[in-house]
């Protein structure tokens, strides 16, 4: 067995706990709980036939006061960038952030969840901005922590990149 | 170094072992567990074992060593046990020391702040929302209003052309009905309106004193065309008839028609289908009589 650090990145309130807890607990609860510092949960998975202990940082929200702390970050495998479907900005807030990550950890993989897409009605991203970051390539999942959809994937497919790369 | 007083540095190392709960790990060059000690039992920190990988006991370590920069501080961690705690990470000549202490009651602190500061932001950003939603239903609204309006006024304005058309047409008719009324009124030839059924409606003096009947008998219908018409002429009724069909109108020809006191009266007779009727019919009729004498 070997063990992975991955570190939730993205602007506040984008759902970064809520889709650990449904990843490693299945678990969802609407009431919003802001995170201060980090909390690291562990999630055993089979990459082929290697089995992974995947660390999941989940890492506090970026604002303008919260900025994205180096030593979170040191070590990690690889990251899941998080965005609100719900609020345009938290797209430019991780965009900045996969820059800053970058920088620090190098090429390393990630991918880009664009998630709360349960809520199709409120949806406030630029759609070609979308566009352009899968156009860069960028691996962009739409999910869902409250229903689940393609939370699994999106980590499982981080999982593999990491593992293969 | 501070140089502070021996009893002071005592008490301050008193201090922070009673309110911070330290504790601290010690970990070889390789990686592996040397020492360990303080109050881990705090942070739900259970069973180390020395001699075995640190990061496979300890989870944040993975990724973490070896050190590049010293010390390495990661603020509120949450630990199992529920605390939070601050931890440097210090580099030194056999390894790295990791120093744990209790930094929950700053983290529920900044925690509070935090969770107010995050729900007033999303709060703003929901406003933002719902008042740009309200100026764009406000926006299609007026744009609605104006589309109405100028829909309205187009109708207004094509109302208006065709309430003028109608009356020019309406003055034109009376106009026509004034001239033809002029005509039927001074008796100069007789006119009668009847229908191919039979039946005389309408017929003006003139007519009726050709053949002998009064108004009332008229308004009564006891005026029929067929009968007070010469039964060895009513072929060539049969005939305009059928002229009048075909063309509208049919072209005067000489009949007589029976009075009612059983004389005969020679005539100049015409007659048209009124318009856009099949049925209703208008005919004038001359008195030839003093010609035929």
């Amino acid at each position: 067995m070997i063990q992975k650090k991955i570190c939730m990145l993205g602007g506040f309130a984008v759902g970064k706990t809520s889709l650990v807890r449904q990843y490693v607990d299945s678990i969802y609860s609407d009431k919003y709980h802001t995170t201060v510092g980090v909390k690291i949960d562990k999630k055993l998975v089979n990459v082929g036939e290697q089995e992974v202990n995947l660390l999941l940082w989940d890492i506090q929200g970026e604002d303008g006061v919260q900025k994205l702390r180096p030593s979170y970050l040191r070590g990690a495998a690889g990251y899941l960038l998080v965005i609100d479907s719900t609020r345009g900005a938290t797209l430019d807030t991780a965009c900045a952030i996969q820059q800053s990550a970058q920088e620090l950890l190098g090429m390393v993989p990630f991918i880009a969840v664009i998630n709360k897409i349960d809520l199709e009605d409120e949806w406030d991203l630029d759609e070609k901005a979308v566009e352009g970051l899968v156009a860069a390539g960028w691996t962009v999942y739409r999910t869902s922590a409250k229903t689940g959809q393609h939370v699994e994937n999106a980590f499982i497919n981080l999982a593999k990149k990491i593992t293969e790369g | 170094m501070l140089n502070l007083p021996a009893d002071v540095n005592d008490f301050m190392i008193k201090l922070v072992s009673e309110t911070r709960s330290p504790a601290y790990l010690t970990i070889q060059k390789d990686g592996i567990l040397s020492d360990f000690g303080g109050s881990l039992t705090v942070y739900g920190i259970h069973g180390l074992q020395k001699d075995q990988r640190a990061a496979d006991q300890i989870l944040f370590l993975e990724g973490m060593l070896p050190l590049e920069s010293s010390p390495m501080f990661l603020p509120y961690v949450k630990t199992d046990s529920g605390l939070y705690a601050d931890v440097y990470l210090m580099r030194k000549d056999e390894g790295t020391s990791v120093l744990f202490l209790d930094a929950t009651f700053d983290a529920r602190k900044r925690k509070a702040i935090q969770q107010k500061a995050n729900d007033l932001s999303l709060f703003v950003v929901e406003q933002r929302k719902e008042g740009e939603e309200l100026q764009q239903a406000k926006d299609e609204l007026e744009e609605l209003v104006e589309k109405r309006t100028n829909a309205l006024a187009r109708a207004n304005f094509q109302l208006k052309l065709e309430l003028e058309e109608r009356e020019r047409i309406e003055e034109a008719l009376r106009a026509s009905e004034a001239k033809f009324r002029r005509v039927s009124e001074s008796n100069m030839i007789g006119i009668m309106f009847w229908d191919l059924n039979g039946t005389v409606t309408d017929a003006n003096e003139a007519f009726l004193n050709m053949i002998g009947y009064s108004h009332d008998e008229l308004v009564e219908g006891k005026i029929k065309w067929d009968e007070i018409t010469r039964p060895e002429l009513r072929h060539l009724d049969t005939l305009a008839i059928q002229e009048m069909k075909e063309t509208g109108a049919s072209v005067p020809f000489e009949k007589q028609f029976i009075r009612k006191d059983g004389s005969r009266l020679p005539l100049l007779f015409g007659a048209a289908l009124l318009e856009g009727s099949k049925h209703q019919t208008v005919c004038f009729a001359l008195d030839v009589s003093k010609f035929k004498k």
